[in-house]
């Protein structure tokens, strides 16, 4: 591609040689931009040409990049028949070199008609709604993930309490298990062995000063049998 | 974007450049023009369009261009890779609605056989007309 800047760079530095260049290159485009936006509204050129109250010969005239006799008033009609707008606009010889020259091809030239755009318009704002809706409901289970985790911190902390207020009984135990090196589980909290890692049997323990309840599940209890 | 190719006649002569090269230099802008154009577009648009007229003869296609003379390169698709490529056969112009040279259709169709029966030397990637 840089090539052909180069080249079209180098050509272009002769005045007759680029307006020979530019003045055909119109003709390409006009004619083949009509023929390839009829094409892509599926019209054939007896349909464009009754919409505008023309014959099918001037249609194909117009989509001849050899014609170089046009009219802007038959192109502004055949514009708005395929539902497009006509530009006629001033442009820079570098424009061809560097921008419409490179880039020509039938999808360049394609244009989407006014019904198309309006379509495309609501899609994209229907498109951005749900975007905006699919980030709310992120952010909303968000929040639950974070209201679990805070839930769960809180418990851990409540659990944390419960042992720090056993903990001269867990004291004990700790030295117990340091010296009789057997396991040792306080229910509801793993410190150093979980309950059921003991192989024999389990003797409930009462905390030293906790004043629990019978019913209460909270224990600590060592299994007699050491730990292999 | 297609590959555009020269054909180069059996002394390794690249015809399309020299011939194109003696025209003049309004028509040497119209013809990188169109050439500039043909490999960017599909087939049926650059039929659609008239930028290519045709086949005129066997499997050869013109070009008409309106310059100071009624310019007619004659070229075919492929022939190798029919749909990725084409080859510029032979220079020619047109008066009084008759191609010049006369046997400038079968000359063109000579040409691509040739072409075809070996690619690696009758023919050379396209070189532009010089300003």
């Amino acid at each position: 591609m840089n090539e052909f800047r180069n080249n079209l760079l180098d050509e272009f530095k002769d005045k007759d040689y680029r307006e020979s260049y530019a003045e055909d290159y119109l003709h390409s485009f006009i004619a083949m931009q009509y023929r390839a936006v009829r094409e892509q509204r599926g019209m054939t050129q007896d349909e464009l040409a009754q919409a505008i109250h023309t014959k099918q010969t001037a249609i194909s005239r117009l989509e001849s990049i050899n014609n170089r006799s046009r009219n802007l008033n038959f192109l502004l009609k055949a514009a708005f028949a395929l539902g497009c707008r006509l530009r006629v606009s001033l442009e820079t010889f570098g424009s061809l070199i560097n921008d419409e020259g490179p880039r020509f091809s039938r999808e360049m030239l394609q244009r989407p008609s006014f019904d198309d755009e309006c379509a495309q318009t609501h899609k994209s704002v229907a498109q951005i709604a749900d975007s905006i809706s699919s980030i709310a409901a992120w952010r909303a289970a968000d929040s639950d993930r974070l209201s679990d985790i805070r839930r769960q911190m809180q418990q851990a902390y409540a659990e944390f309490a419960e042992i720090a207020q056993k903990s001269s009984a867990s004291a004990t135990l700790a030295t117990l298990q340091t010296e009789l090196r057997i396991p040792i589980s306080i229910s509801g909290v793993s410190t150093m062995a979980s309950p059921t890692a003991g192989s024999g049997k389990v003797i409930p323990l009462r905390p030293k000063g906790a004043g629990a309840s019978e019913n209460e599940e909270t224990h600590t209890s060592i299994p007699l049998s050491r730990a292999s | 974007m297609k590959l555009l190719w020269n054909f180069l006649d059996n002394r390794g002569k690249n015809v399309i450049k020299a011939w194109g090269t003696a025209q003049t230099k309004r028509d040497r802008g119209m013809l990188n023009q169109r050439f500039d154009r043909l490999v960017q577009v599909d087939f049926g648009l650059a039929i659609g369009s008239k930028l290519l007229a045709g086949p005129i003869y066997g499997h050869v296609y013109k070009m008409q261009i309106h310059g100071d003379v009624q310019l007619r390169p004659i070229l075919c698709k492929g022939p190798i890779k029919n749909d990725d490529e084409y080859t510029l056969l032979l220079g020619a112009v047109e008066r009084d609605s008759r191609l010049v040279p006369a046997s400038a259709k079968q000359d063109a169709e000579n040409n691509r056989t040739a072409v075809l029966a070996s690619p690696l030397t009758r023919r050379t990637a396209h070189e532009r007309i010089p300003k």
